[in-house]
């Protein structure tokens, strides 16, 4: 686990509820900072290795490689209205929900967000007891999907890339050990793409 | 080829009178009822077989998608004992006002008990809207009423399951009967239990690995099917089982993908649930509505106001004020899915009589159309008298 928290993303751990609001604050500026250049971030993660070379295992390179580590957590007892000003203030789609021991128990996405926000633009179809109830919650358990898929750490680009194409997933928790360590998204994916067609420009170009 | 477009106007009719049904302001499922009267009367040769096949279909998937999307386990918590009290006393209310007037009108024991089967469940579906445009979900009653749907549901359930039974013997059976009757049901939510806690999330793995197309739909589907065939062997009813395996593949995480969701709901609220209910339009023969007498009036009544005096004197008792009290009872009134696969068992092993039958699907009927106007008008005079004061 120390090698997920170990670094300057210490945060990814700790929670908004308890009271590191002001460095989850600071950490958040961060990530708007960072969010475009994720990838800068992973090469000083594993600077060893040269990535261009590695161009044909692009597939079998573990999502650990590729994740977004440095996320936004929320604990089970978070207030709603805790929950919304984070979605109010930054640009992330799905919020993990942790226990005290970093263990996933759910997540909240814009969907949730948004049905909750505008219940009374909800359409008909779905005036069920389960909407109703979700909007009628206080916590973040209580809005929370308490069924998210998830993926292992050691699972590669492939794997992770079957799942997004073929049930349209966008993003999805990464777990070690039963532990929270990650969020990978789609849109992780297409960059390191990017990137690797890029570096394989500048190779020719050079070379 | 008859038979494809008379599945082809169903679907259309079902389709066009609901959303006509919507649009003037009444749930969908009275205009799909509609559209079942109206092939009974347009069709004369109307393939019967087919339909009722389509429909029988639909029961499974409907009490199916009901434990797979609608009841989760968790919200079965309530904050405390308290809470519990409006919910047991209107179903209980509910159940003897369905026995007495069985045994008031003289009918038999089952077809009494069956009446209170018939008259428990609730569908709160029905008066969300309101609640929701009404700003209203918030309060006090609104939160009981929300609580006590899932209980309802599964109590009108087991009820059923072993009024089933019983039919076998038309009287109370001899208590090693009930002793053995108990037995098959435990057995049967065992068997349910330890196959959706071990075997049903690991065949979902290998099914999302499968290339085959729609692997993991199929198996939801298989599921629903399974636990349906299954129920049956136990002697319990096919839409009994598939409640139950909804309910147990509800948290598992590949079959609750948001993708698998929405097929599952195109099958369902697409095509077979709508058929359904327009199978139970066609069982009705519009021209013995014209002798539906006081003995109709009288069931309707009896079933609305069971509910709405067990809501009112149990929320009364945990002290809810008057009008809070008189919102949680009318908002228990309404019955709908749940409810009209009921009565086509009930009709099916023919516990009831068309009679009873076509009574009890007035009922609905009725209840469908005046609980959303009841709780608006409790609402507005509520808080017209908090506005004064």
């Amino acid at each position: 686990m120390d090698r997920m928290y170990g670094q300057d993303n210490s945060f990814s751990g700790k929670n908004l509820s308890q009271g590191g609001r002001k460095r989850e604050a600071e950490v958040r500026e961060n990530r708007g900072k960072q969010s475009g250049k994720h990838i800068g971030f992973s090469e000083s993660d594993s600077p060893s290795k040269p990535r261009d070379e590695r161009h044909e295992t692009c597939l079998w390179m573990t999502i650990d490689e590729l994740m977004t580590r440095d996320i936004v957590t929320v604990q089970e007892n978070t207030p709603v209205e805790e929950i919304f000003s984070l979605y109010g203030k930054h640009h992330f789609y799905i919020l993990p929900v942790v226990d005290d021991k970093n263990k996933l128990v759910g997540i909240i996405d814009l969907d949730i967000v948004l049905e909750i926000l505008l219940l009374c633009l909800v359409p008909r179809e779905k005036h069920t007891p389960v909407t109703a109830i979700r909007s009628l919650g206080s916590t973040a358990r209580e809005i929370m999907i308490s069924h998210p898929v998830i993926i292992s750490l050691n699972a590669t680009f492939k794997d992770a890339s079957d799942l997004m194409m073929k049930y349209r997933l966008d993003h999805i928790c990464v777990i070690a050990d039963g532990k929270l360590v990650g969020i990978l998204s789609k849109r992780d994916l297409v960059e390191e793409i990017c990137r690797r067609r890029k570096m394989e420009k500048l190779r020719e170009k050079t070379g | 080829m008859s038979a494809l477009l008379q599945l082809l106007f169903l679907i259309f009719s079902v389709k066009i009178l609901g959303e006509a049904a919507e649009r003037i302001g009444v749930p969908s499922v009275m205009g799909e009822i509609l559209s079942g009267v109206l092939l009974g009367m347009l069709f004369l040769n109307a393939e019967t077989d087919i339909i009722t096949f389509f429909a029988k279909l639909g029961s499974i998937f409907l009490l199916f998608t009901a434990g797979y999307k609608e009841v989760s386990l968790k919200n079965l918590k309530f904050e405390s004992i308290t809470a519990l009290v409006p919910t047991i006393s209107q179903i209980v209310f509910a159940f003897i006002f369905g026995f007495a007037f069985g045994r008031i009108f003289e009918l038999s024991f089952l077809e009494s008990l069956f009446l209170g089967v018939a008259f428990s469940p609730t569908s709160i579906a029905v008066v969300l809207g309101t609640l929701i445009d009404l700003n209203y979900l918030s309060s006090r009653s609104g939160s009981a009423m929300l609580s006590s749907a899932f209980l309802d549901d599964i109590i009108a359930l087991f009820f059923l399951s072993v009024v089933i039974n019983f039919a076998r013997f038309n009287r109370i059976p001899p208590i090693l009967s009930i002793l053995l009757i108990a037995g098959k049901i435990l057995l049967f939510l065992l068997i349910m239990y330890i196959l959706g806690r071990y075997l049903f999330p690991t065949l979902f793995i290998y099914a999302e690995k499968m290339h085959t197309r729609e692997a993991v739909f199929s198996l939801v589907a298989m599921i629903a099917l399974f636990s349906a065939y299954l129920s049956e062997l136990f002697g319990l009813h096919s839409v009994i089982g598939a409640f139950t395996g909804g309910i147990l593949i509800s948290e598992i995480p590949l079959a609750k993908l948001p993708d698998i969701q929405s097929k599952v709901d195109g099958l369902a609220h697409g095509i077979l649930i709508p058929l359904f209910f327009a199978f139970i339009g066609f069982l009705i023969d519009p021209y013995a509505l014209r002798n539906a007498g006081s003995f109709t009036f009288l069931v309707i009544l009896a079933a609305l106001t069971g509910k709405l005096a067990g809501g009112f004197i149990g929320s009364k008792a945990i002290g809810f004020d008057f009008y809070e009290s008189l919102i949680f009872g009318v908002g228990v009134m309404p019955r709908a899915g749940i409810e009209l696969v009921i009565l086509t068992i009930g009709r099916e092993l023919q516990i009831i009589n068309q009679e009873i039958f076509l009574a009890l699907v007035l009922m609905v009927v009725v209840s469908i159309l005046i609980s959303p106007a009841c709780m608006k008008w409790v609402i507005q005079v509520r808080q017209r008298k908090a506005g004064q004061e």
